[in-house]
């Protein structure tokens, strides 16, 4: 469910906190939804504990998650800009795209043929 | 947690470790890895107090009166642990050494070991899943465990690593672990140490160190950069780069995992050796 890239240079703190986030933007884990226990997703991971309650501790800064003591974590997106927070990872998913297809030597142009194309395949 | 200072010892006229200090916190992991012979082991058993240092001082940060070993969970690369005796009955013994309620054995019973048998005939996985169990059960705050779990196969490895984990969560513990398998421990250590054979190479949280290393592809050896080592790979030159100050980051340049970058550094201590000069600039 979780994959940690080991050749990222990006911390895995963050690494879980924006795919459990992406896991709520998408719908998969739903308001109220209990979130594993740090001791679970730590030992089905091999990660550091303290690294999982960081991890938690992101999400509930963001407003994603309440942890409730000594009942666990809780997706909680009541009063939450969940729009907001799809344009802010499409933004960002984007930015990554532009930023391979740069490499690849690809225009602006090409980068737009193609996603019009696609674009129109699908419907 | 403990306080290494100017720490050397000596085996006959050999010196096995050299003025190493070092500052163990609580409720960090550590790995401790480096070639063979850099005195991982030696280390361990000096944080463990089964050595004593020739010179140098270690502190445990504990109260008054307190016999460390009272504290930590020791696992030693040579199981000498009760080998007479049937698990349950070390269990026993061990929490009655410690006063603290003997070890569940949980993990144990569900790695099929039978229980009826002296720990001597035993697997040598099994063992190790033994000990390790009654080693946690006293609460430690400390844990240190050598090179052993290559001896485990995978299944039983999962075990212990689930067991060590249920022992952080709950305490805190400070954690040291000797490993030469970096992938399998490398979101679990937060801080990295690296013995070379002439001393500490490289002492980094993990983050810091996999963000202050790089691979460089490039013909000519990077000016200005500190490189670990440089090799070429499949007809193409790489430079392994350490470290990177703050936000420096070469062209062509690609990060690291935790496997390449101590692969890295144990390549440069090899080749230091042959050429009897440092590999890293």
């Amino acid at each position: 469910m979780y994959h940690i890239d080991p050749g990222s240079p990006i911390p895995v703190y963050h690494q879980l906190a924006k795919q459990i986030e992406l896991h709520i933007l998408s719908g998969d884990l739903g308001d109220g939804d209990k979130l594993p226990s740090i001791r679970e997703l730590a030992s089905e991971l091999r990660i550091n504990p303290n690294t999982i309650a960081k991890t938690y501790g992101i999400l509930e800064r963001k407003g994603l998650v309440v942890s409730r003591k000594g009942r666990g974590v809780f997706v909680s997106i009541r009063g939450f800009d969940i729009d907001e927070s799809r344009h802010e990872l499409f933004t960002e998913l984007t930015e990554e795209y532009l930023k391979k297809a740069g490499r690849l030597g690809l225009s602006d142009d090409d980068i737009l043929d193609l996603l019009s194309s696609r674009l129109k395949g699908r419907k | 947690m403990v306080s290494l200072r100017g720490l050397s010892f000596d085996y006959g006229s050999k010196t096995i470790l050299k003025d190493v200090s070092l500052e163990l916190r609580r409720g960090e992991t550590l790995m401790i890895t480096g070639p063979n012979g850099a005195g991982k082991s030696t280390l361990l058993r000096l944080l463990a107090g089964v050595l004593l240092p020739t010179s140098g001082s270690l502190e445990y940060d504990i109260p008054e009166g307190t016999d460390p070993r009272s504290i930590m969970a020791y696992l030693p690369d040579s199981l000498s642990f009760y080998r007479s005796m049937t698990p349950e009955e070390a269990a026993d013994f061990h929490s009655g050494l410690f006063g603290t309620p003997p070890a569940d054995m949980e993990m144990v019973r569900k790695a099929g070991v039978d229980m009826d048998m002296p720990i001597s005939q035993l697997s040598m996985g099994q063992r190790i899943l033994v000990q390790l169990s009654i080693e946690l059960s006293t609460g430690p705050d400390l844990i240190l465990v050598d090179e052993v779990l290559h001896a485990v196969d995978p299944y039983l490895r999962g075990l212990l690593f689930r067991e060590l984990i249920g022992v952080m969560e709950e305490r805190d513990p400070t954690v040291v672990l000797v490993n030469l398998n970096f992938e399998e421990v490398a979101n679990l250590v937060d801080r990295v140490i690296f013995l070379g054979s002439k001393g500490i190479v490289i002492d980094e949280p993990s983050d810091e160190l996999r963000s202050k290393t790089m691979l460089v592809v490039a013909e000519k050896q990077p000016e200005g950069l500190s490189v670990v080592t440089g090799r070429r790979v499949l007809g193409i030159q790489q430079w392994v780069v350490y470290p990177l100050h703050g936000g420096e980051l070469p062209d062509n340049a690609s990060p690291m995992d935790m496997k390449g970058i101590l692969g890295a550094f144990m390549e440069a201590e090899y080749e230091g050796q042959r050429t009897g000069t440092r590999g890293s600039a």
